[in-house]
């Protein structure tokens, strides 16, 4: 056939040559396709739990490994791991440091299910460990500014009183600090005490101490870990500028029974815990009770001190999709002067909860939470002059949470967190010479609502991110008194001015806002990685405070047309290293944080059974700033970690230091920790701390005058807070003495022997001024002083015996 | 309530302790003081002038003498005159058959202070007072013990309205109650505005704040009880509850519930407004008072 080159052939004839070749490429790229289809269509899903074979509980962290892909998972929280991957041989390590690894083979040819029990491995005792994590985890994990501690961590660790304390223990770590034995609750990276979210299986906590600080409300015998993010908060936290908290209970041994107890000089405890059906079901009940008036009732007179708690979970697994878990919580400190006056004070949380596999990629956890602070105080002697008062916060929360395991580069979690609130700051009841009146407050309500999405993603062997965003709403709603205030010159009461009620659910004041997260980690080589985070967090309810340590009466109170939410935006940035063969763990990391909308109070505030107390409140600007630097030995014989934080939290505010930067009452510049293990043999441990805090800042006086006979002290500077108190160290050491014989499950019972305070050193906690009691010399005015006060001024020794069954 | 606490810690306190703090303080301005609390008794009243010192002096106060004070009222009546007569520094103004009082409840008096070259200013309402019914004596068991002890309260109720403040001023045997422990403040019935407690008997708190408290310290039969309601205005009621916080430190555990030190604020300013600190308060009372013997039929026995 001859070519006749007219256009319509050319184009014609390019076109056959064309369609030649793309007929080769279609036929190429429809076969690439199809491959990748047949590879698309080919990726299954394994998917499962990691337990632990001794007792059924959740292995949260557990490292899923595939050595063909060179690439790993850890599982969630609740033991679950999601892996999607194409079709092919693997072979899988299951590993968690003190367990013997697994190794399976598994031929992926559909979608598998595979639960993994794990052995406790048999310690030698040159392997002895301290982290549950993998080896090198703070190193390739995305989190930073994080600390884990399993439970067995925290029970080597010296207590007072010879009793193991969790918040005890998370102040032994980098960036977290206390004013002093005495004080309730614990400070991260210059955050006030009502800065931190305290969660017991998610539920808040509103005052996580018993006896004033000196032990906390979580009882170690039904804690599994504990996890406090310092910084890079993931999305699907909210609520508090400072810290997230997360205590999380053991689920109770599901294949047998197991007990374990203890007697020690403040209080026993004692939990147990059993299948409900063997592999299926199981719960635990740990309780506790202190009984120094007991020990003490010779010389009392009616007077009863005491603190008891109940701690109680337990779960049902319907089927290999769906595990349900109740758990609850209720304690109460109660000090009583007689039968008819006195003061207590107490939480109750429960938390219901549906861990559902929607599809193989997919897992919801549905919680529902209740929690409740209550303190009363009431006072009768006689019928016609007494005087109550009850006050409390209610929280009801529902939480779905969603993970979608993409693919093993993206784990996108989303979900929703809606809280209701209500605040009862004062039912109260007067009556006085036989004349009641209700000096009670309204109460206050609130709803708080979330909507969270984020995704975790490997970009490449080197750099991953973790990025997501949070935003959430306030609603102050009636019904209540509402009201406004008026000017006044800075520092001062600001007068009411209007005052309105509203009758029904109405929305008074709303707020919103976005918070958007950011972490990412950069692999520099297997043994080191730069890690940075951002983060917005806000806070829409706040503890009231105006005394040195916070203290049981302390208010929580919402955000209203008076109050603003606080807002606080955090940057870390971090190097973390590890070196040989990751026995040691090295990090420096610094942090940077500035608030708005803090709330101090004008001199003299009164908020305390005052419905205008919003009228003493001040708002200002906050900001903390430091590095910590940690230094941890994992393995051996003699193992620890040395922690060190710079640091600096300050507050600007109107009225206030003449509104120059002060620094916080918690402010402490130089806060160093180290604590070691020795293992000396099978049956002794030895374990030390020893802390060393710079003094935290107070305001002394320069002058004196009189006024109608009372002397008062004076600063002629009027700063606030310009001084510092003498530094705090303290070195503590204990003895753990095990028994020869091992018990029924391999457990062996063990003796404490403890000194707190090694060196009776009295660690001052404030110095105070005032008037002397002696008679001044003849023609002299009265004696003014200074006095320092401990709350601890001597070694503190104690012994304790536990014991399992 | 503040026993309750302290018993509490007694009980756990194994080894708190406190010890005298070497402290350095900063340097001492010396600062004007105008303590210039008055009522409407019909006695010498006083107003007295002198300088703060540093906070560890314990020598008189250095008075400020050669000033000009008086007090104005805006009822038309002549301003009354001060006069250091006596003591350096104290100025003193006493009634006459004309004048028998201060002024009248419900009248706002200026106070006007001359002192080297600079003139200073106050104005502060007198208010009403209520009177004081009666005072008994309670029996009360002493903890940890068999013994008995008299806790004496007065009878009074508020007067209906919100708003009205009170000092109540208790003499035993003569001595007044100075310890900064034994001030009793009250806003209407109760401690504070915020509790609306208003037009009834005064809440326990008040009424039984008339105790000395020291170590050991109780009403004994035979005892000269005297009690004086000192009616006092809102800036007044929150100068006093500051002056409490500041001066009543008893240490001890109270320490973890102590506020931080801070200044108290005056009501006294320079009239042209310059930097110059003044320190102190001018309150003018009108004053209700009840004295007792404490005899046995004042004794209200213990209820089963």
């Amino acid at each position: 056939m001859s070519m006749r080159f007219t256009p319509i052939s050319i184009r014609n004839t390019v076109f056959v040559h064309l369609k030649g070749k793309s007929q080769r490429i279609f036929t190429l790229l429809g076969f690439l396709l199809c491959f990748s289809m047949t590879v698309v269509a080919q990726d299954f899903t394994i998917n499962g739990y990691v337990k632990d074979a001794s007792n059924g509980e959740a292995m949260f962290g557990a490292t899923i490994y595939i050595k063909e892909l060179q690439s790993g998972q850890v599982t969630n929280a609740y033991g679950f791991y999601s892996v999607t991957i194409p079709r092919g041989k693997y072979n899988i390590e299951f590993r968690f440091t003190g367990y013997e690894t697994i190794l399976k083979e598994v031929s992926l040819t559909q979608n598998e299910r595979l639960d993994i029990e794990l052995e406790e491995a048999k310690t030698d005792l040159e392997e002895v460990v301290v982290t549950a994590e993998a080896e090198n985890a703070n190193v390739t994990n995305v989190e930073m500014s994080i600390e884990r501690l399993d439970i067995k961590e925290i029970q080597r660790m010296p207590a007072l009183l010879g009793e193991v304390d969790i918040i005890r223990s998370i102040q032994l770590l980098p960036g977290v600090s206390t004013v002093g034995e005495g004080a309730s609750g614990f400070n991260v990276r210059g955050g006030s005490v009502g800065q931190n979210l305290v969660l017991l299986d998610q539920a808040p906590v509103y005052n996580s101490s018993h006896l004033f600080g000196l032990f906390s409300v979580f009882n170690p015998d039904a804690v599994s870990n504990v996890e406090l993010y310092k910084g890079g908060i993931p999305a699907q936290y909210g609520g508090r500028i400072s810290s997230i908290l997360g205590v999380r209970m053991k689920e109770g041994n599901v294949k047998e029974f197991e007990g374990t107890g203890g007697v020690g000089l403040i209080f026993s405890r004692l939990s147990l815990e059993a299948p409900l059906i063997k592999d299926k079901a199981s719960f635990i009940v740990a309780a506790r009770r202190s009984y120094i008036d007991v020990v003490a009732a010779p010389f009392l007179n009616g007077e009863r001190l005491f603190f008891y708690d109940l701690t109680a979970k337990a779960n049902y697994k319907i089927d290999d999709r769906n595990k349900i878990f109740l758990s609850g919580y209720f304690g109460r400190d109660r000090f009583a002067f007689d039968a008819n006056q006195g003061f207590s004070w107490g939480n109750q949380t429960s938390t219901l909860r549906w861990n559902h596999l929607i599809s193989d990629k997919l897992f919801l956890n549905l919680t529902g939470i209740y929690s409740n602070y209550d303190y009363q105080l009431s006072f009768a002697d006689r019928a016609e002059d007494s005087f109550k008062w009850d006050s409390n916060i209610r929280t009801v929360n529902v939480k779905p949470e969603l993970s979608y395991f993409i693919n093993p580069k993206n784990e996108l979690t989303f979900g929703v967190d809606v809280v209701n609130y209500r605040f009862a700051p004062a039912e109260a009841f007067a009556v006085s010479a036989g004349e009641g009146t209700d000096i009670g407050l309204e109460d206050k309500q609130g709803l708080e609502s979330s909507v969270f999405i984020a995704n975790k993603q490997e970009i490449n062997s080197k750099l991953s991110l973790e990025y997501g965003l949070r935003l959430s709403s306030f609603l102050y709603l009636g019904p209540t008194e509402v009201y406004d205030f008026g000017d006044a010159p800075a520092g001062e009461r600001r007068p009411v001015i209007g005052q309105s009620t509203v009758d029904d659910n109405s929305v008074i004041e709303d707020f919103l806002n976005l918070e958007p997260r950011f972490s990412f980690r950069y692999q520099l080589n297997p043994t080191s990685s730069v890690k940075g985070s951002y983060n917005r967090m806000v806070q829409y309810i706040h503890l009231l405070s105006n005394t040195t340590a916070s203290i049981p009466l302390d208010v929580w109170t919402p955000s209203t047309n008076n109050l603003d939410p606080q807002l606080g935006d955090q940057f870390a940035l971090g190097y973390f290293r590890n070196f040989k063969d990751n026995q040691f763990e090295a990090s420096i990391e610094a942090y940077y944080r500035e608030t708005q909308n803090q709330l101090d109070y004008i001199d003299g505030a009164d908020l305390l059974l005052n419905q205008f107390f919003e009228g003493d409140v001040l708002s200002g600007d906050g900001r903390a700033y430091g590095v910590e630097l940690m230094l941890k030995k994992n393995a051996g014989k003699i193992n620890g970690w040395a922690s060190y934080t710079l640091g600096r939290t300050e507050l600007k505010v109107d009225g206030i230091n003449q509104g120059a930067w002060y620094p916080t009452r918690f402010d402490q510049t130089h806060n160093l920790k180290l604590v070691g293990f020795y293992e000396m043999n099978e049956r002794m441990t030895f374990s030390s701390n020893f802390t060393l805090t710079s003094g935290t800042p107070t305001t002394f006086p320069s002058s004196r005058y009189s006024i109608q006979g009372f002397t008062v002290p004076h600063s002629d500077n009027r700063a606030r807070n310009d001084v510092r108190i003498p530094t705090y160290h303290r070195l503590d050491l204990s003895l753990t003495l095990y028994a020869k014989k091992e018990n029924r499950r391999g457990d062996k019972n063990f003796w404490v022997f403890s000194l707190y305070n090694l060196y009776a050193r009295e660690n001052p906690f404030s110095i105070y001024f005032n008037t002397s009691d002696e008679m001044p010399m003849p023609g002299n005015l009265v004696n003014t002083e200074a006095t320092q006060f401990s709350v601890l001024g001597s070694v503190l020794p104690s012994i304790s015996y536990n014991f399992k069954f | 309530m503040k026993r309750l606490f302290y018993l509490y810690f007694l009980l756990i306190a194994f080894s708190a302790c406190e010890s005298p703090a070497d402290v350095e303080l900063s340097p001492s301005t010396p600062t004007l003081v105008v303590d210039a609390f008055i009522n409407d008794r019909s006695e010498d009243q006083f107003i007295i002038l002198n300088f703060s010192q540093s906070f560890f002096s314990n020598e008189q106060y250095q008075p400020a003498s050669g000033a000009l004070v008086a007090i104005a009222d805006d009822q038309g009546n002549p301003p009354l005159l001060f006069t250091e007569t006596g003591n350096a520094g104290e100025y003193v103004w006493q009634p006459t058959i004309d004048k028998p009082t201060i002024g009248d409840v419900g009248a706002n008096f200026t106070l006007n202070i001359e002192f080297q070259g600079e003139v200073f200013t106050a104005t502060t309402k007198m208010s009403r007072t209520t009177p004081i019914q009666e005072i008994q004596f309670y029996e009360e068991e002493i903890p940890f013990s068999d013994e008995l002890i008299y806790e004496g309260r007065f009878t009074a109720r508020d007067l209906p309205g919100l708003g009205d403040a009170y000092w109540v001023k208790t003499f035993w045997n003569g001595e007044f109650l100075g310890n900064p422990s034994e001030l009793n403040i009250a806003f209407d019935a109760g401690l504070s505005p915020g509790g609306g407690i208003d037009g009834r008997e005064f809440i326990i708190p008040i009424r039984a704040g008339i105790n000395p408290t020291g170590e050991d310290e109780a009403f004994e039969l035979g005892d000269l009880v005297k009690v004086e309601i000192h009616s006092i205005s809102r800036e007044a009621y929150n100068y006093f509850i500051e002056l409490q916080i500041q001066t009543d430190r008893p240490g001890g555990f109270a320490e973890l519930f102590a506020q931080p030190l801070a200044n108290l604020d005056s009501n006294i300013r320079p009239l042209l407004n310059t930097d110059t600190q003044v320190l102190g308060f001018f309150s003018v009372s009108s004053v209700s008072q009840l004295e007792v013997t404490f005899t046995e039929d004042l004794i209200v026995a213990q209820e089963d």
